[in-house]
């Protein structure tokens, strides 16, 4: 017994150092940190609270249940009604501030100012879960939404993880952790991974699509890593809208990698040649089965966004300008269905972090001290600025209102680009004070959403 | 002797920081720290009774006498704020205020629809109780969904006693949003001094209530480790901020 005390002590006592020596073990630690702050955003917001969650719940709950996958059946109106039910019952419309219709509608249908189908939606994610739902083996609607949340978590894990890879190999891992370590105290970002939405996903991939395109910028073997960047944005595609900018942004960082980069070997070996040629086979099965008629699905989902046309409603200064605060203030919190902001003193703190982050990343490619990470400021800013001009091509142009966390498939490279961007203003001897002020504000910040917006309108 | 201090390269300094932060950085880092669960403490434990409908008491403030006679004095208001759960009312007694009984009634109105009306709750206080302190705390069961809607609270004496001398103050104009005083059902250019509000329960009430004794202590454990794994990682980085880290060949 004393034994087994001295070797758990000696155990504890190593492990505190390791940890405390901050090395190899940041990543890890940062990762905790959000899987906690989501644990506690699966048991605090109420079922349907998160953007759209009940059409994406119903999606996944029909092809759970079908015996042989047809993507072209995509609705259930006594599920459609089984969730409005359960939406009532949870208080949906009272957090709405609306009066709760009676009786409840049948489907869909007889809410379309609040949930619109997912007819075209791009597959992956539903794919996915209701793959996890059918081997679960859940068939109640709310049990099934908390297990769809705790797959979102375990989506929004390895995305912080891409995300320090990807801003370690460019910036090195003082900015890695710094992004890390912001991403995760992102109150709007902690509260997207844990929603039963394509968001989780897809963000999982712009993230993967920054780690490889940081390494193929930086020596990385080319072949693999450029097989990564396509397949990273294959899946973005067909998950979500939002992963719609990565074709764009793939043509941008071959470009990138071309005139910046140092492109590795394109040398192959076996295990390389038999994983691409598989890989291929059975993507070429999938596409034989059911792939073009997704991609007709796809071409009718990003119809609106490809019309280039202006909405009457664009050419308004503004509109222009309600939609930059809202879009800036979505993406840092709004929670429930853009119903709950952070108090507004916050919300215009952000945005002032935001343009000075951007002013100092402009000095920062001027600073000799920073032209290291040239390199790096000139990736993030393609990918941040590619996925901004997505959002305003695709939803601003067409009038329709903004939703912050289309940004997170690039909050990897913006992280990186807020936390750089606000130390260029300073010499590099307060960069340790400028870190721990800027965490700090993060965590107050983040203290505050949880404590002023989050637990008090959800926790009843 | 003169001293030279000798420049160093960038990449040679970060090497005597690298592991463990300064002294002023160290310092630093326990002040965030602080700061932070200051904060998380403070919004956790802090009562949030907000303030709602609200007339102030001031130069142009008179009393509305008549209780005695049977006059039926009314405020409507609009509460901005759900959960109203107290009214306040400001009452002085001229002379006998301890005898007799005053009925005070909180209804919801719905002007849209021909001044419809529901009674919320009506309760009987002294004359002694409504004078005793400057401020009458009219407390009513707490009403959740009333936030955007209106209300009407009335106050009369069901059994009238002209030797009765209580009186209410007011104040002349219009200062709420959407409110007026009724003297017996008409209107007047004025409103009674009153200030509702809406208690809210704590965030350590509403974590109790949601997750119980030994969840509540699970979620503490949680919380203690996750300030733990930001404080360590925060004092990784801050070591970092002294060693220039370059990015990767």
């Amino acid at each position: 017994m004393r034994r087994m005390v001295s070797t758990l002590t000696a155990y504890a006592g190593s492990a505190t150092t390791g940890l405390a020596a901050g090395g190899r073990s940041l990543p890890a630690l940062l990762v905790l940190i959000f899987v906690l702050r989501g644990a506690l955003a699966i048991a605090v917001v109420p079922p349907w609270q998160h953007p759209d969650e009940p059409q994406h719940l119903a999606l996944a709950h029909v092809l759970a249940r079908q015996t042989r996958l047809d993507l072209s059946n995509r609705r259930d109106l006594d599920v459609e009604h089984r969730i409005l039910r359960s939406m009532a019952a949870h208080g949906w419309w009272q957090h709405y501030g609306e009066i709760e219709p009676d009786p409840i509608p049948a489907s869909f249908d007889g809410v379309p100012e609040h949930i619109s189908t997912t007819v075209t939606a791009p597959p992956v994610y539903y794919l996915l879960a209701s793959a996890v739902l059918a081997l679960s083996g859940i068939e109640d609607l709310v049990a099934q939404s908390y297990a769809l949340r705790w797959m979102a978590l375990a989506l929004a894990a390895p995305t912080l993880l891409c995300l320090w890879a990807g801003t370690h190999r460019l910036f090195g891992p003082w900015v890695a952790g710094g992004a890390t370590v912001l991403t995760a105290l992102h109150p709007q970002f902690v509260l997207m991974s844990t929603a039963v939405n394509p968001a989780a996903l897809v963000n999982l991939c712009g993230a993967v699509f920054w780690w490889q395109a940081a390494r193929l910028l930086t020596g990385a073997p080319a072949a693999a890593t450029l097989a990564l960047l396509t397949g990273a944005t294959l899946v973005g595609v067909f998950t979500k809208r939002a992963g719609a900018p990565l074709v764009l942004m793939l043509a941008t960082v071959t470009i990138i990698a071309w005139a910046h980069g140092r492109i590795g070997p394109w040398r192959a070996n076996w295990r390389t040649v038999v994983g691409t040629a598989g890989g291929l086979v059975v993507t070429g099965l999938l596409a034989a089965v059911w792939l073009w008629p997704e991609v007709d699905r796809l071409a009718d989902s990003w119809s609106y966004a490809l019309r280039f046309s202006w909405a009457d409603r664009a050419r308004d200064w503004g509109f222009f300008r309600r939609f930059t605060t809202g879009l800036l203030d979505s993406a840092w919190l709004v929670a429930g269905w853009l119903r709950y902001p952070a108090p507004s003193v916050w919300l215009a703190l952000m945005r002032l972090l935001v343009v000075v982050a951007v002013g100092g990343c402009l000095v920062g490619l001027r600073r000799p001290a920073m032209a290291v990470w040239r390199t790096g400021f000139i990736l993030a800013g393609a990918l941040v600025a590619i996925q901004v001009a997505g959002v305003y091509g695709g939803i601003y142009m067409n009038g329709y209102g903004p939703q912050g966390h289309y940004l997170f498939p690039a909050i990897g490279p913006f992280m990186a680009l807020v936390w750089v961007g606000i130390h260029a203003w300073w010499p590099r001897q307060s960069w340790a004070y400028v870190s721990i002020g800027v965490v700090a504000f993060f965590a107050v910040f983040d203290a505050v959403g949880w404590g002023s917006v989050i637990l008090p309108v959800f926790l009843e | 002797m003169r001293t030279v201090r000798k420049q160093e390269p960038p990449s040679v300094a970060p090497a005597r920081h690298a592991r463990a932060p300064g002294r002023w950085t160290g310092a630093a880092l326990v002040a965030a720290m602080i700061a932070t669960l200051a904060t998380e403490t403070y919004l956790i434990v802090v009562d949030r009774t907000v303030s709602g409908a609200r007339v102030p008491k001031t130069d142009q403030s008179f009393l509305v006498n008549g209780l005695g006679q049977g006059v039926r004095i009314s405020q409507t208001f609009l509460m901005r704020a759900g959960g109203l759960d107290e009214v306040r009312l400001s009452a002085v007694a001229q002379d006998e205020a301890g005898a007799g009984n005053l009925a005070v009634a909180l209804y919801e109105v719905w002007k849209d629809r021909d001044g419809a009306e529901r009674l919320l709750f009506r309760d009987r206080v002294t004359a002694g109780a409504l004078t005793r302190y400057p401020t009458f705390r009219f407390a009513v069961p707490r009403v959740d969904d009333t936030a955007d809607r209106s209300f009407r609270i009335d106050i009369w004496m069901p059994e009238p006693r002209p030797e009765v001398g209580i009186s209410l103050w007011a104040t002349d104009g219009r200062s709420s949003e959407d409110g007026s005083l009724f003297i017996n059902g008409q209107s007047a250019y004025a409103e009674l001094v009153f200030e509702t509000r809406a208690t809210r329960a704590t965030v350590w009430a509403r974590l109790r209530n949601r997750f119980g004794g030994a969840g509540l202590t699970l979620l503490l454990l949680l919380s203690v480790g996750a300030h733990a794994a930001l404080f360590v990682g925060l004092r990784a980085i801050a070591a970092g901020g002294h060693a220039f880290t370059e990015p990767r060949e």
